[in-house]
């Protein structure tokens, strides 16, 4: 199977949210500006729309790691971890703008080269309270440049999975070196309380969040299934299993396991999509296929290939029904030599 | 330590390293992507504008794999397709 790619893969929800973020950008950066304009009369419109942006950016980052850990809390807010890269490409435009405002602000007065300027203009490398923080305020951005850079699908295929969520995962270096800018930003330039404030309740939420996240995972990984019987593991009950196409998921051989009936047949499938690692146990049974819910690539539900002439496939497992309890062989089958099916 | 000579050295590094990337993004937005990855080859325009940036800062990886003669992307592995083993 093949899609060609574009530019964005929008459809009405993905746009709704889209329109909800650029509306909630411009107006926070209004609201912002308006209020630094009768608070601070004397601060110019640069420096407002520096901090404005810085701000926002950063506030944005929260929502951004906020989100992982919230859906594994609460699976109803999986819509946003699907539109979490636009918030990261909005996130870092905005964090761009702040960024070439300071550099044009602060160092392309003199006839340094701005980016000597910007790491030897203040030389306090040796002092916390002087420390010249808009240097690490240039390595985050650099790290967001990369991410944003890199969130189209095309880069999750070329530069391999590992490697792109290795790169994503640097968004906490990011965010270390971020909170550090800000406080220490906030340290020198005497700006408001509100802004330190934001920067402990924000960092103290987000860790948290991860923490309570982390702990009730750990937790469920132990109730794990019991040990195989002549290498088959029981999984679920037959009768708990959805009849309508819908999908059961189960840990097996350390990784999920889309589980579907049709009747009194089962057929379990490597929930990882060959396509992008979709969730093949949230998509549908439908006739003899598998369907994978974000791009429609399709299994055939006993053998794991997707239907000619497309050459995609994934491992499967075989299953055995034993008093109304579905058991399921815990090495899985190479994908392409299954031919002998689900016999439930 | 001299910060202001090791900004410099920084500076004209980080432009050259930027330089080489923009003069490799265009090609390879044009031909490259298609060469490594068939969903590419009769990508958008729009798609094609959104490859250059990443290009432009991950070209000596792209250049590997461009030169390196490898049609499609690597089908990743997991534990369940290293388990059942006999992929291709
Ligand atoms: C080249 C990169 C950067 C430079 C040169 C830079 C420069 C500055 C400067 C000069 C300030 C003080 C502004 C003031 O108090 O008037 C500042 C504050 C700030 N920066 Fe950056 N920054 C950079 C990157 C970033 C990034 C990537 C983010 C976040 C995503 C960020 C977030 C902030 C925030 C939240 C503040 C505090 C804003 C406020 O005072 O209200 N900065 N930065
Ligand atoms: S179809 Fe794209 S991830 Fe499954």
């Amino acid at each position: 199977m093949s899609l060609n790619y574009r530019a964005v893969g929008w459809n009405r929800q993905k746009r709704l949210y889209d329109t909800a973020l650029v509306t909630g950008i411009v107006l926070y950066l209004a609201v912002f500006i308006a209020i630094g304009l009768t608070t601070h009369p004397e601060a110019s419109a640069e420096v407002l729309m520096i901090r404005g942006f810085g701000s926002g950016a950063f506030v944005l980052l929260h929502v951004i790691l906020a989100i992982g850990p919230a859906c594994r809390l609460a699976p109803r807010l999986l819509p946003l971890l699907y539109n979490r890269r636009h918030m990261g490409v909005a996130m870092f435009s905005m964090a761009l703008v702040h960024g070439a405002l300071s550099m044009l602000m602060y160092h392309t007065q003199g006839d340094l080269n701005p980016i000597v300027s910007l790491f030897a203009s203040n030389t306090h490398y040796d002092d916390l309270m002087r420390f010249p923080f808009q240097t690490l305020g240039f390595f985050a951005l650099v790290i967001l440049a990369f991410m944003a850079a890199t969130s189209h699908d095309f880069w999750l295929a070329n530069l391999s999975a590992p490697t792109w969520k290795a790169l994503h995962m640097l968004v906490y270096v990011a965010y270390a070196a971020l909170v550090m800018h800000v406080a220490l930003g906030a340290l020198q330039a005497e700006s408001s309380p509100l802004l330190s404030g934001f920067v402990v309740v924000g960092f103290a939420g987000l860790a948290a969040l991860h923490l309570f996240a982390g702990l009730r995972e750990t937790g469920r990984r132990d109730r794990s299934l019991a040990a195989p019987r002549d290498g088959f593991v029981d999984v679920i009950a037959l009768d708990e299993l959805p009849i309508d196409g819908h999908g059961h998921v189960a840990c097996l051989s350390g990784e999920r396991v889309a589980i579907f009936r049709d009747g009194d047949e089962v057929f379990a499938l490597s929930n990882a999509c060959q396509h992008q690692n979709g969730p093949l146990g949230e998509g549908r049974l439908i006739g003899d296929c598998v369907t994978c819910p974000w791009h429609g690539y399709e299994y055939e539900r006993t053998t794991g290939v997707s239907p000619a002439p497309f050459t995609e496939s994934v491992p499967t497992f075989a299953v055995e029904l034993r008093d109304g309890r579905v058991w399921i062989d815990a090495k899985p089958r190479p994908a392409r030599d299954a031919h002998h099916g689900g016999e439930a | 330590m001299d910060i202001e000579a090791l900004a410099g050295g920084f500076a004209t590094t980080l432009g050259i390293y930027l330089a080489i990337g923009v003069l490799f993004a265009v090609p390879f937005a044009w031909k490259g992507a298609a060469a490594i990855d068939p969903a590419a080859r009769e990508g958008t325009w729009g798609f094609r504008v959104l490859l250059l940036p990443g290009a432009t800062l991950l070209w000596p990886a792209l250049m590997l794999r461009w030169f390196g003669g490898r049609t499609t992307p690597r089908v990743e592995s997991n534990a369940h397709r290293r388990a059942a083993g006999g992929e291709r």
